[in-house]
């Protein structure tokens, strides 16, 4: 954490810093929507966790304000995995409904985003863990920074996330086949 | 593509990742959203306004409907429909004995590090709950399970734990210890979750008979005197 953020979170939570919480979240806010968007793909929604992870830092501060960051990633990582598997319990009951015809798209457009949803369904399907390392690794996140943010030993991040990519390949050449 | 190693599978994911990244012309609107959070802050903060506005609503409502006996009488029905369904959907119903299915074997170490087997209570009436130190409906099953490990163990009766913390035992030894729980408790993991269905939220109680059947599956909190009643008739069942 940086020596501003630093200053911003010790006084973070008292009602005459209420400034504070504002700084925080114009440092934050950016960075934490476009990392959900990974997750959901859909710019409304990740604003609308971006800014329900704040809500939640804001109504109930996290006791350790040293790892601020790191919760802040944490927290939308995992919220944004919950809302992925709720979507896909959901899209399951709507199979059940017959679907009107596609709207008319460019063919490459509509192969974008097969191959991102497949993707998400495979990282909806993987270990909470390990779907957060994958995503925090693909937004170019660093060992350090991935360690400080998922609260693991720096020297098994690399261990851990080489066992994420092997099974998130396995899980999706064994549901997709390989390409 | 086969598997070939860690690099090249290390390449594939980073690219298959790559997909996921949001459109570089994108910037997300902070200065709306955090309007949002201060216009819901503002509103918690004027809640007891908005409750009490609420409060006299209701009772208001209250009067007019006590007040008037048809609709009194219809209340009263509605009440009575409701409280039937959610009784219907909440309470244990115990499946009747030729639509029980046997429950699928497991091998989970405890919390002592000894091996807990389905298998192994054979012949006891077994409540399997699914659970997780961070989620509060569970909690509040617990005490309930406690004692009926307590006052029932010595008529054939076991509750058995499997706990769903990814964060393993560090976060649930401490539980254990905190709530005195006197049952046996066991880490699980996705491959006893897809045994069971892929639970599809916690707690998920198994209610087994004494022949290791499912005789009951309840997913969220049950009554508590309903979910006794049904393990007294598992209990009381005759052997087969």
């Amino acid at each position: 954490m940086s020596p501003r953020e630093q200053a911003l979170a010790g006084s973070f939570g008292r009602e005459e810093e209420a400034g504070s919480f504002e700084e925080l979240f114009r440092l934050h806010y950016a960075r934490i929507a476009r990392l959900i968007y990974r997750v959901v793909g859909n710019q409304g929604q990740a604003e609308e966790l971006a800014a329900e992870v704040f809500w939640k830092l804001h109504r109930k501060p996290p006791a350790d304000f040293d790892h601020l960051e790191g919760w802040l990633t944490r927290t939308a990582l995992r919220m944004a995995l919950d809302r992925l598997r709720a979507e896909g319990r959901r899209s399951w009951y709507e199979t059940l409904v017959p679907k009107p015809p596609p709207a008319p798209n460019p063919e490459q457009l509509i192969e974008k985003d097969q191959d991102c949803r497949r993707v998400r369904i495979i990282l909806a399907r993987l270990k909470s863990r390990e779907a957060e390392l994958l995503l925090l690794r693909a937004d170019g996140a660093s060992y350090q920074e991935i360690s400080a943010a998922l609260e693991l030993n720096f020297a098994s991040v690399g261990t851990i996330l080489a066992r994420a990519q092997k099974n998130f390949r396995k899980e999706f050449e064994e549901r997709y086949g390989t390409r | 593509m086969a598997l070939d190693n860690e690099s090249d599978t290390g390449l594939w994911a980073g690219r298959q990742l790559e997909a996921l990244a949001p459109p570089a012309d994108w910037a997300p609107d902070s200065s709306k959203a955090l309007h949002r959070i201060q216009h819901s802050s503002t509103a918690t903060h004027s809640g007891w306004h908005t409750w009490a506005w609420r409060a006299g609503t209701v009772a208001v409502a209250a009067g007019v409907v006590l007040g008037v006996p048809q609709s009194r009488v219809a209340a009263q029905r509605a009440c009575e429909y409701c409280l039937g369904k959610v009784a219907r959907v909440y309470t244990a119903p115990v499946k009747v004995t030729s639509t029980r299915q046997l429950a699928p074997d497991f091998s989970l170490r405890d919390s002592d590090g000894r091996t807990m087997r389905l298998s192994d209570y054979r012949g006891k009436v077994v409540v399997l709950d699914f659970w997780a130190t961070w989620c509060v409906p569970c909690k509040a099953e617990i005490p309930w399970f406690i004692d009926f490990q307590r006052n029932k163990q010595d008529k054939g009766f076991a509750v058995l734990g499997v706990s769903m913390d990814e964060d393993g035992w560090d976060v649930v030894k401490p539980f254990l210890t905190k709530f005195n729980v006197n049952y046996r408790v066991a880490m699980g993991n996705d491959q006893i979750a897809q045994l069971y269905g892929g639970l599809d939220g916690l707690p998920t109680t198994i209610l087994i008979d004494r022949e290791g059947r499912v005789a009951g599956v309840h997913v969220g909190v049950v009554d508590r005197k309903e979910f006794e009643n049904a393990i007294e008739q598992l209990l009381q069942a005759p052997k087969s």
